[in-house]
This record gives structure tokens, sequence and C-alpha cells, in this order.
């Protein structure tokens, strides 16, 4: 495998996510998109747990941002989970409890000041459109816009990589259109953007799409 | 703010409810009886033990009821007796019978108590207007009459009666006697009492007497051994036994008599505050589990999570059990002071009540950390 190791985020080589799928390579440079698709819900989950470096392949070779995620001990991981990596879930676990803005800095507030977070939190619902719902309940909200709350709490710090799950089994298909041009233009500033999805019409607009 | 905080409440009802009902009742339960036992020992005896000094009666073998009403000296075996003692410093007089008092106005049914002065150093009474019977109304045969506070307010429409005359009856005799004392009556007591001294009726009048001897502490067993042969020239074999004064042993038999009932209700109520504790807690966990997955997911350390859990169950869970045991002894001293106008709690007794509510939150604690290695928190 011969690559330019310039902007390489993902270097992943011959992971296994179970028996069926053991010599997995996945290599993704700096600000592209690519969805990922033909996985079940349990290998979706399993890849999405190693891609995040929150489990480490049994083997196989993970290499995120330069660093040897096999080698690395947990406390690093958890450092590189919170500064480089964000993810939307399947669904968009917000919590009713809580109002549009203290969802999307609800995991920074346990990292970083309170005033920077809600700053953080501003920014990016301004960035994403919706400031103006910052402190709606949750309960008020549609569902692309519970989906644009939970890609601003996985975007809120400007990762290095943004994973997305399937959530566009929640959107009707105008709105998942509109999600894809949100996560272009996270792409265009840079982020690197792997969907993992089985939908046609999210997948058309991805820069590549690996099929397992 | 407010609807976060009803949502909350709403939602974590058995969490925060139920455990505390368990709670506070255990707590009631115990210090109540506390609050019985000394209130009642303590004021029956205080007085005299802080003189160092003991009360004896006597009772009969054959009854099983003897703690309540068959202490057996009358008044005349109670003179014999102080005749007979020579340690004997004083006598304790009460008989009692049901009487009619009444007032220009209206007459009501009584609880009528001939008493001597010494009467009010074994009993827990707060005097509202006026004074009690004392050594000279008996003395001097004074027609003077002391109610309660319920009594009063039936006749004169008032709690201040004193001045006022009323006219009693007690086994067929009659008397006109003067307020000269209002007492105070607790809540649960529904009846009206009067009390004047035990020898303005004959003995007759009365349905029964209790009668006890005071004493050297230190010579308390000399004298029972001498008030039991001084009883047994009169009832013979019968004599059971002479003991420390009958509202000790009233206590002390109703305790023996309901002590595993008692038990058995604080067990049943630490176990149900305990137990919805469990279930409260687990789905509480529950709900914070997923945001525990998304705190993880985005790399927020564990010590951190950890912190951010206890924190939160310190607020809603822990301190809902220290409040429910703060409102548990404050109800429980409140009912106290309803029961026994004085409620008495020694050391020993606060240390035995603070022991069973550090022993609830130790087992809170417990049950938090139990369930948070469950649920894989921690």
């Amino acid at each position: 495998m011969k690559t330019q190791i310039k902007n390489i985020v993902i270097w992943a080589e011959n992971l296994e996510i179970n028996e069926s799928l053991s010599d997995m390579n996945i290599i993704v440079e700096k600000g592209e998109l690519i969805g990922i698709t033909g996985l079940n819900k349990e290998e979706k989950g399993t890849l999405i747990s190693i891609l995040s470096c929150f489990n480490k392949s049994p083997k196989g070779k993970y290499i995120f941002d330069y660093e040897d995620i096999h080698i690395l001990e947990a406390d690093k991981l958890e450092t590189i989970r919170a500064e480089k990596i964000g993810c939307v879930f399947d669904s968009p676990k917000l919590f009713e409890e809580l109002n549009v803005i203290q969802n999307v800095t609800f995991w920074l507030d346990c990292i970083c000041p309170k005033k920077i977070s809600f700053e953080l939190g501003r920014s990016i619902l301004k960035e994403l459109g919706m400031e103006e719902k910052s402190l709606v309940s949750i309960v008020e909200l549609s569902n692309m816009e519970k989906a644009i709350a939970a890609l601003a709490r996985a975007a809120i710090n400007k990762p290095v990589l943004l994973l997305i799950d399937d959530i566009f089994s929640w959107l009707k298909p105008s709105e998942e259109e509109k999600f894809m041009e949100l996560l272009l233009g996270f792409a265009e500033k840079g982020t690197t953007i792997i969907v993992l999805t089985n939908s046609i019409r999210a997948l058309s607009r991805v820069n590549r799409v690996i099929r397992f | 703010m407010k609807k976060a905080l009803y949502r909350f409440i709403e939602e974590n009802i058995m969490f925060l409810l139920l455990p505390s009902i368990g709670i506070i009742l255990a707590i009631i339960l115990l210090t109540v009886s506390f609050l019985l036992y000394e209130g009642g020992a303590v004021s029956a005896t205080a007085y005299y033990a802080k003189e160092d000094r003991s009360i004896l009666s006597a009772g009969l073998k054959s009854n099983d009821d003897l703690l309540l009403s068959k202490n057996i000296l009358n008044w005349d075996d109670g003179e014999k007796a102080v005749e007979k003692l020579s340690d004997a410093e004083d006598l304790i007089i009460v008989s009692e019978s049901l009487g009619f008092l009444s007032s220009n106005t209206c007459s009501t049914q009584v609880k009528a108590m001939g008493v001597n002065h010494s009467y009010w150093n074994i009993v827990n009474e707060k005097i509202l207007f006026g004074r009690l019977i004392n050594n000279e109304d008996t003395n001097f045969y004074r027609s003077v009459i002391v109610i309660n506070e319920k009594a009063s307010l039936e006749l004169f429409n008032t709690r201040d009666a004193i001045g006022e005359t009323v006219n009693i009856e007690v086994g067929g005799e009659k008397r006109k006697l003067t307020v000269i004392g209002v007492l105070k009556a607790p809540f649960y007591f529904e009846e009206s009492i009067c009390f004047f001294s035990y020898n303005l009726f004959s003995p007759d009048s009365y349905d029964k007497s209790w009668i006890s001897i005071v004493v050297p502490q230190n010579l308390k067993n000399d004298n029972k051994d001498k008030l039991s042969k001084v009883l047994y020239d009169k009832y013979g074999a019968d004599i059971y036994e002479t003991h420390e004064y009958n509202q000790l042993m009233q206590i002390s038999y109703w305790l023996d008599k309901y002590i595993k009932t008692l038990c058995i209700l604080l067990i049943t109520f630490t176990v149900f505050g305990m137990t919805s504790f469990v279930f409260g807690l687990d789905n509480y966990l529950r709900k914070h589990l997923e945001k525990l997955i998304v705190l993880k997911a985005f790399g927020v350390k564990d010590d951190k999570i950890k912190m951010r859990l206890f924190n939160k169950l310190s607020l809603h869970g822990l301190f809902i059990i220290f409040i429910s045991l703060a409102l548990g002894y404050l109800i429980a001293l409140i009912l106290g002071g309803v029961i026994f106008i004085k409620p008495v709690l020694l050391l020993k007794d606060l240390a035995i009540i603070i022991s069973f509510g550090c022993f609830c939150m130790f087992i809170s604690i417990m049950i938090s950390l139990e369930r948070l290695k469950t649920h894989n928190i921690l």
C-alpha cells in the first residue's frame, strides 16, 4: 500500500470487526467526507467504537492523527476523544430536561469552564442556524432540529474527525439533503467526516464510499 | 428551573418519596418509643431519684394485670406501713373514680382523682393557671379542686376558671369545691379530669387506689422485705412482691408486651425505605446511564463522570435520606412534645437514635455504591 503520508487522519490496517470482517483497511485524509456502507447495526457500532478510540481492535493497526491507538493508554484515548473526535449517534440522544444549549454543551461542561463552553455552544449553534432556539426545550424541536443539535454537540470543539452514525433514519428525504449540506460545510473547513449509513441519498453526496 | 424541578420530582417520586416515608416512619417510631419510655419513667421517678429516694408499691401474686391496678395498699395499709417502716419518708396517694362535675350552667362526667401533694412529684403535668393541691389543702380538708383545661372549657367556656365554684359527685357523695388550678391537657387526652384532696371523700367512694411509699434508695431492698412482711400479716401467701413504682412497671410491662411488634414495625419501615431506595436508585441510574454513555463517548474522563454522578446522587438520593432523617427526628420530637408535655430523652437514647440514623445513611451509601457497580458505572 503506497500512500502519501501528508494529511492522513485515519490509517486503519487489517482491523477486525468480527469473524467475517477481519481485514478492514480504511484510509481517510483531512477534510474528506466519506461514507461507509454495507454494515449491520452491530458491525457499525463496533467500527465506530474503534474509529472513535473507545475500544481497540483485537488485531490490526489503527493510526489516528499520527498516533498509534494500540499503544496508547485509556487516559490518553479519552483525551483524544475529547479533543479530536465528535460523534453523532443513530438517535440524537438529547436530554429532555435540558434545553438546546445545555444539551450542546453537556459534555464540554465537564471538561472546561461553563462560561467557555457556553460561548462555544452559542457559536456552533449560530454556525448551524440554530442560535434562536438555544434556550428552547428539546421537546419543542423537530427531528431535523434535534439532529442539528446533536451535530452541534459533536462539533462544538471543532474536532478533527466527525463520526456520523445513521442519523438519517430520523430524517425526511428533504431534511437528509439539508443535513448533508451542513456536513459538507464542515468538510470544506477541514473536518474529516465519516458517515456510516445505508441511505443512498446520503451516500450520493459524499466524496467516497467504502462498501463492505 | 421550576419546571425542571417539578419534572425531576415527578419522574423520581419513588426515588424521593417512598424511602423518605419509610425512614421518617422508622425514626418517628424509634424516637417516640424512647420518649414514651423515658418520658413516663423519668417523670415518674426523677424527683425522688434526684434525692436518692425510691418508691415502693406492692401487688398480689395471683393477678396477671398486677401492673395496672393491683397495687394492694389502701389508705389503712399505707398508714400502717409508714408506722412500721421507720425509713418511710413520704406516702403517695392516688385514688380514682368516675364522677360528675357541674357548674351553674352545665355538667360533665370526669375522671375524679383524690390525691395528696406527693402525687405531683410523679406525674408530668403543666399548670396553666393557679396552683396544685398542696399539703395544707389535705391537712385542713380544704374544699378546693384542680381541673384540666378540657373540663374548664366544658364547664366555664374558658381556660382560666380560677375562683369558680363547682359541684362534684363521687361515689354518691357530693361536695362543693372552688377551682384553684387548671392543668394543660395533651391533645390526645379526651377525658375531663379533676384533682382534689383524697380525704375529701371516704375511701369507699373510690373505685381504686394506689398508695406508694418513698424510702431512701440505699435502703430500698430492706424496706421491700419489711413491707412484704407487713402485708403478709394481712394478705398471707397472696402477696406477690413489693416493687418499684407502678408507672415504671406499667411502661416496662407495655414494652415487654409490644416490643416484638415495635421491632417488627421498625424493621418493616426501614426495609421498606431501603428497598424503595434501591428500586428508585436503579430507575434513576437507568435514566442517567444514557448521559454517562454520551459523556464517555465524548471522552470525559471516568473520574469526572464519577464525581458528577456522585454529586448528583448525593444531592438527589443521600441528601433526601438525610433530610428524611432530620424530618423524622423533628416530627418525633413534636409528637413527643404533644404526648408528654415535657418530653424526655436521655443521652444514651439520643446516641441510639442518632446511631440508627447513621446506620440508615451508611446503608444508603453502601446501596448506592453497590448499584453503581451493578450498572458498571464504578
